[in-house]
């Protein structure tokens, strides 16, 4: 038998955050915690939409400007937060301005790509909750893309 | 409490690293000497409880300076650090008196391991 | 199943056992008169005959027991060690190994395509001819055993040092005097540096507290010129008891242990008269080979059968936890030393220094469980290299040194391949035929030698040989065909760099399906997994002397000393392994060579590196001093400008991740004792 995938709606929740003045969200399932950003020590030499690395309780976490990921312009001193996920043993933290919370939708409420071309399959879809428009980033294939990048 | 030690080296660097290792273990370095004579001039004006004592270095080496700390201090608590295939001049400066020797390149831990044996002994 | 719990540790002892029998085989096939050793292969066919039986592996059993039999024929002398039997016992030992490998994938011992029956029934065929029967096996194993008891007991108490007369008198006078006689064993720890000065402190202290040494054994002469292994035996006088004494020698550092025994010299006199009667006896009962080379030969079984008894299996992962945690705890203990010293509050320096010195020894240990002897990677080699060498009609003594040393447990599945590929070479490049080595007026038997020892704070490991050497013209020659020099150039470089050229990867061919090794194939691939481990690999060859492959490791991938430096307001860590020293310049002292920036130190010329500029940070303070640390890679040195030395600290190397592997530059991150990071410079990857 064949399911089509659209017609089962399926319920998500999604951690929502701002960068520039776009909300955006990542799948709970990646997020690991939230966390004030702290000092981070820049790694000459990385690519450029790699800020540095920090030391998370001993661990060293690598750290990412998503506005640059997603090519688009933030004022790096707005960068107030930073969300960490974990994908594939890869831990990275994401440069936010602020975490909004935890969003609860389903799959019939994310609308396909159109006029989010620009972000390729690094997104989802538009999260439509009311008059709230929240770009659905797959968490997945972004680190994938930073990964393979100058391999 | 913490013990007071004397590093004699002619090298800049070792005297560096040996310092960072014993003060690390929680030693107190009183001092620090390039070679044999400012070593005696230095244990003199200090009274430290052990010395660290390199084997070559200029003006004076270091087993006659062990010689000649012992002529003020029987009981001076000296440790050689020498350097692999010395061992002559090792057994040399054990008949002179030295407690005990290290050999570089060293590891942290036999420094320490050294010092507090010897610093400990009645 | 209750089998089931025993069945790792019955694979494990098995494994063990058959990499024992390769081991001896090796050296029976040599002395085939050696009794002890076969008495050895007898035990150990006979226990893992009764392991397999217990397990129920029954062909396994069979196998063993027939083994068993023709060694008992053999040790009775009711049979002749033959080559052809010493053959069919190593395909013994392979066919025992192969089950093993089936019994831990399939669960059984049934091979498929290997005809057991048939080495069985050779077995039993040998066993035909030697028409004597095996009644008295079980009186005569008895027997032997009861001998073995006596042995031990009297080894015990016979006291290395020959008690003479004079030494008799000499003792007595001191008792008169209040002295008492002792006899003191010292064993300094294994690789321990500059014996004879570390003995030498144990004499000077037994005279400082009065005592009087009347013999050593090796003598004072021998002790000076190092000849001894790692312990000596002493007689001494000494008005302490034997309880002070061993306080007083035990606190002499390298100092593994002191045996310490009070004794009569003229009661050991009678002892040791009553063992050599004994001994005269014995050999004229044993009547065969000479006398020295099997007694060292069994001391040697000994210690190496009671080093396997005495190990510990353990989890893998549990130590990589516990090393984890490790690291965690040199990090707090740092972060409290920090703080505390904005304070210095006295009343806690001492718990402080403590703590510190508790971690130091915690951090020691940690690292020695995780080190393993290197005896574990090179015990299957002499069985290879025997075969190799008969497959390629080659005549060679291998001789292994140091096998003691420890490396990180880490290297040990790695480090393999590369040696074997490395001796592969030597056996098939390196060591000539016997005609012509005897045309060229070198011993017919070529040697190999596969040497470890620390050095430092690396593993050093050796693979030499004394066979034709490197040929430099076809070395060169090769090079320029693939591109990798030009003819002008090949011309100028000395031996030292035309032979580092085998190293490079396009020097390999892989093109003759016939050619079993040569050396440059796969060369590059021994590079590379040294490398990976933090490691160098170096080559020294003369023509017809021999070559030398050296592979340096560092002692461990977990922790490493390193120096800290800082340039602009960030930190960065050199592992002290690769410095060689430190100084500092002014800009006057850079002087410009071919675009090359250097400095002259004591005459001679070092390329320099500034770090900002390699790594590509702005640097606006540039001022007239700067410190340079000068590191090695390989045989080069250059030098690093940086902008302060901080002082040296011990790190945990983390790795960056996967995120950072287009980064040559650093081989990871630390976190330093203030919470921030230090990345760890890679200095081989600096300058390109």
């Amino acid at each position: 038998m064949e399911v089509n995938e659209k017609d089962v709606v399926r319920e998500f929740e999604a951690l929502s955050f701002s960068i520039g003045d776009q909300e955006m969200a990542f799948d709970v399932d990646y997020v690991e915690q939230v966390i004030d950003k702290p000092e981070i020590t820049p790694v000459p030499k990385s690519k450029p939409m790699i800020k540095g690395i920090i030391n998370l309780r001993g661990r060293i976490v690598p750290i990412i400007d998503l506005a640059g990921v997603l090519e688009s312009h933030v004022d790096e001193s707005k960068y107030e937060s930073i969300v960490v996920v974990k994908y594939n043993d890869i831990e990275a933290g994401f440069l936010v301005e602020s975490v909004k919370g935890v969003l609860r939708a389903s799959t019939n409420e994310v609308e396909g790509i159109g006029s989010l071309e620009k972000y390729g399959d690094k997104s989802k879809g538009l999260i439509k909750k009311g008059n709230r428009l929240v770009v659905y980033l797959e968490v997945s294939k972004i680190i994938d893309e930073i990964a393979e990048e100058g391999l | 409490m913490g013990k007071k030690v004397l590093i004699v080296d002619d090298a800049a660097f070792m005297r560096m690293l040996l310092k960072d290792i014993v003060t690390k273990a929680g030693y107190e370095v009183v001092g620090e000497a390039a070679n044999g004579k400012e070593a005696v001039e230095k244990y003199k004006e200090l009274k430290p409880d052990v010395v660290t004592m390199d084997i070559t270095m200029p003006e004076m080496n270091g087993i006659e300076a062990v010689k000649e700390i012992k002529k003020v201090d029987p009981n001076a608590k000296i440790i050689m650090v020498s350097a692999m295939g010395q061992q002559a001049m090792v057994i040399e400066a054990i008949q002179a008196g030295a407690k005990d020797f290290i050999v570089k390149p060293f590891q942290p831990a036999r420094v320490i391991e050294a010092i507090k044996k010897v610093a400990e002994e009645g | 199943m209750m089998k089931d719990e025993y069945l790792g540790v019955f694979i494990d002892e098995s494994r063990e056992a058959i990499q024992r029998m390769n081991e001896i085989l090796l050296d029976v096939e040599k002395n085939p008169e050696n009794m002890e050793a076969i008495n050895e292969l007898f035990r150990l066919l006979h226990t893992l005959k009764g392991m397999a039986g217990t397990m129920e592996f029954n062909t396994m059993m069979t196998l063993c027991h027939r083994m068993e039999n023709v060694l008992d024929e053999i040790r009775n002398g009711r049979m002749r060690l033959t080559e052809d039997i010493i053959d069919k016992l190593f395909k013994g030992a392979d066919i025992l190994d192969q089950m093993l490998d089936r019994i831990i994938d399939e669960g059984t011992d049934e091979l498929i395509g290997v005809d057991v029956d048939g080495l069985i029934g050779h077995f039993e065929s040998i066993l035909n001819k030697s028409s004597m029967n095996n009644k008295k096996e079980k009186e005569e194993e008895e027997r032997e055993k009861e001998r073995e008891k006596e042995e031990k007991k009297e080894e015990s108490e016979v006291i290395p040092i020959e008690i003479t007369d004079e030494l008799i008198h000499v003792a007595k006078e001191a008792k008169e005097r209040g002295y008492r006689v002792f006899y003191i064993k010292v064993f300094l720890k294994e690789g321990a540096q500059l014996k004879s000065a570390r003995i030498y402190l144990v004499l000077h202290k037994i005279e400082d507290m009065g005592g009087e040494i009347l013999r050593t054994n090796p003598s004072i002469e021998e002790i000076e010129e190092e000849k001894f292994e790692w312990d000596v035996d002493l007689l001494i006088v000494a008005k302490q008891n034997s309880e002070k004494l061993s306080k007083a020698l035990s606190s002499v550092s390298d100092i593994e242990k002191v045996i310490i025994r009070e004794i009569d010299p003229e009661e050991i006199k009678k002892q040791q008269e009553r063992k050599e009667e004994s001994d005269k006896v014995e050999k004229a009962v044993k009547k065969s080979i000479p006398q020295e080379s099997t007694s060292t030969v069994s001391s040697d079984y000994d210690k190496q059968r009671r080093k396997l008894s005495q190990t510990v299996r353990v989890d893998i992962e549990k130590l990589d936890t516990l090393m984890n945690l490790m690291g965690e705890l040199v990090i707090a203990r740092s972060r409290i030393v920090e703080t505390l010293k904005k304070y210095s509050i006295k009343e806690i320096d001492e718990s402080l220094a403590q703590l510190s010195r508790i971690t130091l020894d915690l951090q020691n240990i940690v690292m020695k469980i995780r080190m393993v002897p290197i005896a574990y990677v090179f015990n299957r080699f002499p069985r290879m290299v025997r075969d190799l060498a008969k497959q390629m009609n080659k005549e060679v003594n291998f001789i292994i040194e140091g096998e003691d040393t420890e490396l990180d447990r880490t290297f040990v599945e790695e480090i393999g391949d590369p040696i074997l590929h490395l001796l592969r070479n030597a056996i098939d490049h390196g060591i000539e035929s016997k005609e012509e080595r005897i045309a060229k007026g070198k011993p017919p038997v070529g040697t190999i030698i596969l040497s470890a020892r620390h050095e430092g704070n690396n593993v050093v490991i050796e693979v030499s040989d004394d066979g034709r050497g490197l040929d430099r013209e076809r070395i060169a020659k090769r090079a320029i065909e693939r591109g990798l020099i030009d003819e002008a150039r090949a011309a100028t470089l000395p031996d030292e760099e035309i032979f580092q050229l085998i190293f490079l990867p396009g020097f390999s061919t892989r093109d003759q399906v016939t050619q079993v090794s040569g050396r440059g194939v796969g060369m590059d691939v021994v590079k590379n997994v040294v490398e990976n481990l933090k490691g160098s690999v170096s080559i020294e060859s003369q023509k017809d002397k021999g070559t030398k492959v050296t592979i340096r490791l560092p002692l461990t991938l977990a922790i490493i000393q390193a120096l800290l430096v800082k340039v602009n307001s960030l930190v960065y860590a050199i592992p002290i392994a690769s410095i060689d020293s430190t100084l500092k310049i002014t800009k006057d002292d850079i002087q410009v060579v071919q675009d090359q920036e250097v400095v002259v130190i004591r005459r001679e010329v070092i390329p320099i590196i500034k770090l900002w500029e390699t790594l590509q940070i702005p640097h606006d303070v540039e001022s007239e001093s700067m410190n340079v640390v000068i590191v090695r890679v390989g045989n080069k040195k250059y030098g690093v400008v940086v902008d302060t030395l901080i002082g040296q600290d011990d790190i945990v190397i983390k790795s960056l991740g996967k995120l950072f592997r287009d980064v040559k530059e650093f081989s990871g991150g630390a976190v330093l004792g203030d919470g921030s990071i230090a990345l760890i410079l890679d200095v081989t990857n600096l300058t390109e």
